[in-house]
């Protein structure tokens, strides 16, 4: 029986597969929710404080 | 320009710290004392067998790597969907990262039997093996995590008298986005691949199944935040200062929650698949198997679905819960027990139901049950002596809930 694993394809196809569509499906969700208004850039204001100084 | 004194951070040596330092001394004692132990013996001082050769090092390795996922998980908020508030928190999330995947290399380094070829899977490549993979993704993702968390080192008083370094963590800071990327792409590949290394092991009747990645990756993202959560909470008791705006850990523990949630759905239809719909003589046999010699259903609902699962939910996501930050903490470590239960069960419990044929056998090993040696306790007390120094020295000494534009204006 040939092993499939050594084939390129299916590694290249693992590669999109398990990686790279993942990360495109976030980016696009992000998309979204970024034209969308649910992110917005000035969402600071969310917390009950902003970090204070340690010092 | 403004120039500020920086206060030099000291131990103080009250009744507290000393009994702290104390028992972080005790455990990493007993840690290097059971390693040496393990090194000059061999693994025949522990108590792993041809039957079940993976048993609680590889469980610590499993479960730190899947509690150290916030680095990723909450990377991504930040830089794939631009949440910046969350950027306050990064730091943590990467130290806590680092430090699951050093504990995780510990123990493995433990666990392999010729530590000195700890860098055989770097030179010859086996690309058949999912083992491999990993060991090449928790290497390198290691690796981005400490350049990622580099600046941090940096911007410490140990450095100031060194602005080459200084200016180069700055840099170094600039491309943190790109590492954080990459690092996301590594972690998706090796969280999931750990459950495939059980998802390949055929002759195992129960956990040979496609789910197994999924569930290891779903459960990582699930409770990785949660643990950094805690930590912030955590530390923030024993610093006496506000370090991250309790709303942000309020909304970590709700994602949390929700992770556990879709956790939980794939989890039940796993269950069913297995015991019902796939049903066949093999993993009821095995499911007898395990009753007879561990308490694998006790571990499963009590551990996996009680503690790990339904506790947690409920406490992140009711509202009279989480405004609670001591409950907040309470629920994620019952998670994390939850994972390291979970953890344990898949490997142990999977090994003791043995194959019916091992290649360089000629009969069928009997099913044997597996109770870590006293040795084996000493390397996992070692092991979280070392985390309990890494948070007591960061926490102390190094800026990891300020920002690098923060610690530029102060100088």
């Amino acid at each position: 029986m040939s092993n499939t694993i050594a084939n390129p394809f299916i590694i290249t196809l693992m590669l999109v597969g398990r990686c790279l569509v993942p990360l495109g499906i976030m980016l696009i969700i992000s998309h979204y929710l970024h034209k969308w208004g649910w992110i917005t850039d000035n969402n600071h204001a969310d917390g009950d404080v902003h970090n204070p100084p340690l010092l | 320009m403004t120039s500020i004194t920086l206060r030099k951070r000291r131990f103080e040596f009250t009744p507290g710290t000393i009994f702290w330092f104390g028992l972080i001394g005790l455990l990493l004692f007993i840690g290097i004392v059971s390693a040496l132990i393990v090194f000059k013996e061999g693994l025949v001082v522990t108590n792993l067998t041809n039957t079940v050769p993976w048993g609680l090092w590889i469980t610590i390795d499993l479960s730190s790597i899947a509690l150290g996922a916030g680095a990723f998980t909450l990377s991504a908020v930040v830089y794939i969907f631009g949440i910046q508030r969350f950027r306050s928190i990064i730091r943590l999330a990467v130290l806590v990262g680092v430090a699951g995947y050093t504990s995780a290399l510990l123990t493995l380094v433990m666990d392999i039997g010729r530590p000195d070829r700890f860098w055989h899977p770097w030179v010859y490549w086996n690309v058949h093996s999912v083992l491999w993979e990993i060991t090449w993704c928790i290497t390198l993702y290691l690796t981005i995590m400490l350049v990622e968390f580099a600046p941090v080192i940096v911007e410490s008083r140990f450095f100031n008298n060194r602005p080459g370094l200084r200016r180069f963590g700055h840099q170094l800071h600039k491309v943190a986005p790109f590492l954080a990327v990459a690092g996301l792409l590594i972690s998706l590949l090796h969280q999931s691949s750990l459950g495939a290394t059980y998802g390949i092991i055929k002759a195992r009747p129960i956990w040979f199944k496609p789910s197994m990645p999924i569930m290891f990756i779903v459960s990582a993202i699930a409770v990785g935040p949660a643990v950094t959560m805690a930590v912030a909470y955590i530390l923030e008791w024993v610093s006496g200062k506000r370090t991250v705006a309790h709303e942000l850990l309020r909304t970590i523990a709700r994602f949390s929650g929700l992770g556990l949630l879709v956790y939980a759905y794939i989890k039940f239809w796993d269950l069913l698949a297995v015991t019902y719909y796939g049903a066949t003589p093999g993993s009821e046999l095995a499911f007898r198997t395990l009753n007879l010699f561990t308490p694998y259903g006790f571990g499963f609902w009590v551990g996996e679905v009680f503690f790990g699962i339904l506790l947690p939910v409920l406490i992140f996501l009711l509202p009279r819960f989480n405004r609670k930050p001591a409950l907040l903490v309470f629920g994620a470590l019952s998670a994390a027990a939850g994972i390291l239960i979970n953890r344990w069960n898949v490997t142990v419990s999977g090994l003791i139901v043995p194959v019916s044929y091992s290649p360089g056998t000629e009969y069928m090993l009997p099913p044997q049950a597996y109770t870590p040696a006293l040795i084996e306790w000493g390397v996992a007390l070692g092991v979280i002596g070392y985390i309990f120094l890494v948070f007591t020295l960061a926490s102390r000494f190094l800026p990891i809930f300020e920002t690098s534009e923060e610690t530029q204006k102060l100088s």
